[in-house]
């Protein structure tokens, strides 16, 4: 929106902003905004608590954990929750030992993680939380 | 050493008193022992002198002491289907050192298991 004094512009408020249900958003936009969500190279270390503990999403990112298998037919599984609902799960069974799990889940800030396990794991495992490339 | 509580549970352990992320009641120094000192059992840390640590351990023993008999039953299967004793005695020796170790396996099985 433009506002003018006699035919000359004095102030092009409205030249270059997004609408209020960006349908004006151009295609290096719409590539950045859906780039925020992704993860970024920023992470924290989080200790791996026992089978069935929950965690606190501190922001909006990915969980992310690298176990090993130490036994054949063991799992783990992801739950991510709001207000209790379920709102992204996985789960997976490996059917050999000595295979290296490793998975990522996304979830909002405030989310819970909750998450069961019977991998037994090694010396390289890591559980981590990934912040997602739009947050600082 | 640190270990996180929740619901009166070891739920986790670490050596700096942080858990980010981690739902938990509070956190306790323990001076007495150190990170390797704890077994993950059933969804709790516990010491691996504790009875549940030590059943733990002896079933996966067990586990992994029955997964090597199953890898190996093809060749129980070849031995009786042995047509002569010359085939049998071909097929024991060509797999003297798995059939060795079957029997120390079912030895230690059955001993575990009492």
């Amino acid at each position: 929106m433009s506002l003018y004094l006699g035919t000359t512009p004095i102030a092009d408020s409205g030249n270059g902003k997004a609408d209020v249900d960006l349908s004006n958003v151009n295609a290096s936009g719409a590539s950045l905004a859906s780039g925020w969500a992704m993860p970024s190279s920023r992470y924290i270390n989080l200790t791996l608590g026992a089978s069935g503990s929950t965690y606190t999403a501190p922001a909006n990112g990915y969980f992310l954990l690298r176990r090993v298998s130490t036994a054949a037919n063991q799992y783990v599984s992801f739950s991510v929750l709001e207000n209790n609902i379920v709102c992204f799960a996985l789960s997976q069974q490996y059917v050999t030992s000595g295979f290296v799990a490793v998975n990522a889940v996304p979830a909002k800030k405030g989310q819970t993680l909750y998450l069961t396990y019977s991998l037994g794991g090694g010396t390289s495992d890591y559980f981590r939380f990934v912040y997602a490339e739009g947050e600082n | 050493m640190f270990k996180a509580i929740y619901q009166d549970k070891i739920i986790a352990i670490n050596e700096i008193d942080n858990f980010p992320c981690l739902v938990y009641d509070n956190s306790v120094e323990d001076t007495d022992h150190n990170v390797d000192d704890f077994v993950h059992v059933d969804g709790e840390f516990v010491l691996k002198t504790d009875d549940k640590a030590i059943r733990q351990e002896k079933d996966q023993r067990i586990a992994e002491l029955k997964q090597l008999l199953a890898e190996t039953d093809y060749i129980a299967n070849k031995l009786i289907e042995a047509v002569d004793e010359a085939e049998l005695q071909d097929l024991k020796e060509k797999y003297a050192d798995t059939l060795k170790k079957r029997r120390e396996a079912r030895a230690e099985i059955n001993q575990l298991e009492k």
